[in-house]
């Protein structure tokens, strides 16, 4: 079905496309919520979410894509959560780093001293076939600072650019940029030493 | 020339895209050598590539559960 009919039934609230949308949609919207309120919570703020863009869908105007949309009420609904809790995603944690990481070079030269290892596929559906390992890393995302989480999220799941991230969180391009590159390299780190032992 | 530890700490502006073309160009000098660097960039891509796959992994329950809601809920409520 073409974007433009979908759009239409789903503005006279069709059960039906609606339900589709929930279908492709909501493993996508639990992760940002995951990543911004933590996963007690997750499923909640996605349920009110879904309720408020229902609610909401004969008035969309399409200014924005759907997908967009449906971030942004999703967002909304993490932030009041997080309000109530008089909590906010800060930077406080943007300074604390794993050095591990750094040692594997030589200090002189900076050259690796500890190569990173060849994995056993390089296709992430192939990588999860190892079941653990797809558990190990939502584990390890679970544990990340909130606003990494948050910026990786919505970089990795959602794909927005940058920017976007910027505007969404009210993060600094420098801050989102160092946030995006320690939660990737916590993750690689992860996926490497899960090669390397088949431990978490 | 640029050590390996430069290249893995511009890593995530060169997977984004967001380096200088002159940086740019030091990396790519670096990787046309250094088989390490190769392998740490791709696969720095791919771990997060993998957990973004893991994390929009849903229970089906939940999307019923929410479809239910829906099924239950009055057509038309637009909201404030």
């Amino acid at each position: 079905m073409d974007e433009s009919k979908q759009l239409e039934l789903l503005r006279q609230q069709d059960k039906q496309a609606f339900a589709a949308l929930v279908r492709a949609q909501h493993g996508k919207l639990k992760a940002v919520a995951r990543a911004m309120v933590g996963s007690a919570e997750a499923e909640e703020v996605v349920q009110e979410a879904w309720l408020s863009a229902w609610r909401a869908l004969p008035a969309f105007e399409g200014r924005s894509s759907l997908k967009t949309w449906l971030t942004r009420i999703v967002m909304n609904a993490a932030h009041s959560r997080l309000r109530r809790r008089d909590q906010t995603l800060s930077l406080d944690q943007i300074a604390g780093e794993n050095p591990s990481f750094w040692d594997r070079f030589n200090p002189d030269d900076g050259h690796w001293q500890q190569m990173p290892i060849s994995w056993r596929s390089d296709r992430p559906d192939g990588l999860l076939q190892q079941t653990e390992l797809g558990d190990c890393l939502q584990k390890n995302l679970d544990r990340l600072p909130a606003l990494q989480q948050a910026v990786f999220t919505l970089r990795h799941v959602e794909e927005l650019e940058l920017d976007d991230i910027c505007n969404e969180l009210n993060v600094s391009a420098s801050n989102v940029r160092v946030l995006l590159h320690r939660a990737r390299l916590k993750l690689f780190q992860v996926a490497e030493h899960y090669q390397e032992t088949g431990e978490c | 020339m640029l050590s390996c530890k430069e290249v893995t700490q511009r890593a995530g502006d060169w997977t984004d895209g967001t380096l200088s073309l002159k940086q740019k160009l030091a990396v790519r000098l670096h990787l046309l050598i250094c088989v390490f660097c190769r392998r740490f960039l791709r696969q720095y891509k791919l771990a997060a590539e993998t957990t973004a796959l893991q994390a929009c992994q849903h229970d089906h329950h939940e999307v019923e559960k929410v479809l239910k809601m829906i099924d239950d809920a009055p057509r038309d409520q637009h909201l404030p």
